[in-house]
């Protein structure tokens, strides 16, 4: 072997490089691809999501509720406008629902009773409304002051919460509150008072007085049709006959005649009645009679005190509710309802000074303002005048007939005594 | 750096697909502000204006946009300021010592309550009216209006009575209908094809198209009552100012009117939970 093929042969072998594997260029195409794919899938997904969606707009960097004729209508701006029409409502609802949410626990019983309704009411909505009962149920819920549908079982928490309150403070709060259920009997002005006899010079002629200014007017002076109309009425209570009765023959006001002359119950809460005819029913007891009340809107009344204890009004509740004697019944329902026509303040009044219990701040005068507008809560200053005005007017001229002695819970079976012994009417002092 | 350009690229993406993905919602500055504390709760700005959007936000806006509206569209005429002037006074009398606490409950001075309560309410009730007036000929051809004059009898002798005393003794149309039994008037009416007020046969007959010279005797459906009836003009130009009258009183004019000047003046929402409300409402004044 030659020297050189003997020097090549112990050399060290050149390493020859080894080629990288390209990958197949099938591949690489495939992932790009796949690539380009994805990315437009996304793009047109996130495109397809959005366009269905409501743009927001700002202006000033505020955002825009909406616009009309090319004036931006912003959030603030939508607030102030919301807020003059409906704040105090907005306000109200939302004072009421927290003071009595905090003012009593959240006891199983209220949320048996919650749940109990909740179902009754999804049954009656849904009933009503169909598919869209949702909707119903959330507009309602919105103007209490709450969001949508969902927010039904607070709202009956709420509810029956507030019940509770009422049933609380009327029982602490009776005497004070003197609740009454009234009936009465009216015998109206004389029709045309325009229209009276004249006698001249041994003539008597009938003529129209013409109107005369209102500081000249004179005091109404008892015609002798009033006076005799008035005279019927006292004949038939010495007669010994039931008020209601009487009522139902004599009384002159036809929406409640028939009824023996009921008007339901008032506590001095109530503002809707002329104030002399109030002023003495509140100062009956229960199966008293007052005299003539003499009334510049109406004439003249009697008035009688049916019930003023709790249990001669749970009587007169469940009579009119046709409600069993032996069914148990809710207080705070029976309050309710008992004073639902002539005093609906009453509740609020009640969450108003709950609210003082809880402690309340306002951020201004005029948010206290505009609550206390939704309450029917008057300033203190105001209240303070009317007090003063009221004590002045407890000594306006009433009588009151005492009935027997016995307590009365019945005012037939009061009246039914009275025809058995004359009685002899106390006058007030 | 492979994995963290892939972790860019999977951010980036999902970025991408959460921006805008939600309605637009305008959101009231300060909404934190904290109005009332009642207990140990707070009642903010933002759950007023929640609750006040909710409840009440739909009608607002449609009422207010219906005043600017109004504004653009009626001018405010020396009727309009007395008659509102003279309403205030009515209200004034009215309410007496209580009237400032009335205007206490709608958040008005007496200026505000005439201006922009009587004044802007008489201009939105324009707004119909206007539209009948801007849009008369379309109107016309949709509810092809024609003039006349119904006159009711209890009877058909009473109305064939009044027919002849009318036609062959020339008597006078209110004397006529006094002789027979009648209460009606000679007023002319003007019927346009939604209107029930008059008995089908009677409108079926008027809106027919037909015009015949005089008067028409015609049954009731029930065959009890008869009408004299004399067609006075089919060309709505004749009688415009009743037709307009006549228009505004139909039940879809004031939701048209609205659609359409809503659409003029580019009325747009920009929060989702007033458009709900306004579709709910209003579905005609929303195309969004």
């Amino acid at each position: 072997m030659s020297s050189k093929k003997q020097r090549n042969k112990n050399k060290v072998p050149n390493r020859v490089p080894v080629a990288k594997k390209e990958p197949a260029p099938s591949i690489n195409w495939f992932v790009a691809l796949l690539a380009v794919l994805l990315i437009g899938v996304s793009i047109f997904y996130i495109y397809d999501t959005n366009k269905g969606k409501l743009k927001g707009k700002t202006s000033n960097g505020e955002d825009v509720l909406y616009s009309i004729n090319d004036t931006d209508v912003t959030a603030s701006k939508f607030y102030d406008m919301m807020f003059k029409q409906v704040g105090s409502s907005a306000l109200g609802n939302a004072f009421a629902n927290e003071v009595i949410s905090q003012s009593l626990e959240t006891t199983d019983e209220f949320k048996e009773k919650a749940e109990t309704q909740y179902q009754n009411v999804l049954a009656y909505y849904s009933s009503e409304y169909g598919s869209t009962y949702k909707d119903q149920l959330t507009k309602e819920m919105q103007s209490a002051g709450y969001n949508n549908y969902e927010d039904i079982k607070k709202y009956l928490i709420n509810y029956y919460k507030q019940q509770q309150l009422t049933a609380d403070y009327i029982e602490k709060n009776f005497d004070d509150l003197k609740i009454k259920n009234i009936s009465y009997i009216l015998v109206k002005f004389e029709e045309d008072e325009s229209v009276v006899d004249v006698t001249e010079d041994g003539v008597t002629e009938t003529v129209v007085e013409t109107e005369s200014e209102p500081e000249e007017k004179k005091p109404h002076e008892t015609t002798a049709d009033e006076q005799a109309r008035m005279d019927a009425v006292d004949a038939a209570f010495e007669e010994g006959r039931e008020f209601a009765s009487i009522a139902e023959e004599f009384s002159e006001d036809p929406s409640t005649a028939p009824n023996g002359g009921e008007l339901g119950t008032i506590d001095v809460n109530t503002t809707t009645l002329d104030k002399d005819f109030q002023t003495a029913a509140l100062a009956l007891k229960e199966g008293e009679t007052s005299d003539w009340v003499y009334s510049e809107s109406f004439g003249y009344f009697r008035i009688h005190c049916n019930a003023d204890t709790p249990e001669s009004l749970e009587k007169i509740y469940r009579k009119n509710q046709e409600i069993a004697e032996d069914e148990e019944i809710d207080t705070a329902t029976m309050y309710t309802t008992l004073l639902s026509s002539y005093d609906n303040t009453l509740v609020n009044k009640i969450i108003w000074e709950k609210g003082q219990e809880l402690g309340v701040t306002f951020s201004s005068k005029e948010i206290e303002k505009q609550v206390k507008s939704f309450l029917g809560i008057e300033d203190e200053k105001s209240e303070e005048e009317t007090k003063s005005e009221d004590s002045s007017k407890t000594e306006n001229e009433v009588k009151t007939e005492n009935e027997d002695t016995k307590e009365v819970t019945d005012t037939d079976n009061a009246n039914e005594e009275n025809n058995e012994s004359e009685e002899t009417p106390d006058e007030e002092e | 750096m492979r994995k963290s350009k892939r972790n860019i690229f999977l951010s980036t993406c999902a970025a991408l697909l959460l921006a805008g993905c939600v309605d637009a919602s305008a959101k009231l500055p300060n909404s934190q502000e904290v109005l009332m504390t009642i207990g140990k709760n707070n009642v903010t700005k933002g759950t007023i204006y929640s609750q006040m959007l909710n409840s009440n936000g739909s009608n607002i806006a449609y009422n207010e946009a219906k005043k600017v509206i109004a504004g653009l569209e009626v001018e405010v005429t020396d009727e309009m300021k007395e008659s509102a002037e003279s309403n205030l006074e009515t209200y004034k009398t009215a309410y007496g010592d209580q009237f400032e606490d009335y205007l206490g409950t709608l958040n008005l001075t007496e200026e505000e309550y005439l201006n922009d309560y009587l004044i802007a309410n008489s201009q939105v009730a324009e707004l119909t009216t206007k539209y009948a007036d801007e849009k008369f000929t379309e109107l016309c051809e949709q509810y092809h209006p024609v003039q006349s004059i119904i006159l009711t009898f209890p009877s058909q002798t009473d109305a064939e009575n009044a027919l002849n005393a009318i036609i062959k003794d020339n008597q006078e149309v209110s004397v006529a209908i006094s002789e027979n039994n009648s209460t009606s008037s000679e007023t002319p009416v003007v019927i346009v094809n939604t209107d029930a007020t008059y008995d089908s046969n009677v409108s079926k007959y008027i809106l027919s198209g037909i015009v015949e010279d005089g008067w028409t005797e015609i049954k009731s459906t029930d065959e009890v009552t008869y009408y004299l009836v004399k067609i006075l003009s089919t060309n709505p130009e004749d009688f415009k100012d009743e037709t307009i009258t006549a228009l505004t009183n139909t039940g879809d004019l004031t939701s048209d009117a609205d659609k359409f000047f809503f659409e003029k003046y580019k009325f747009h929402i920009y929060d989702i939970s007033l458009l709900n409300s306004m579709k709910e409402g209003y579905p005609k004044l929303v195309n969004q």
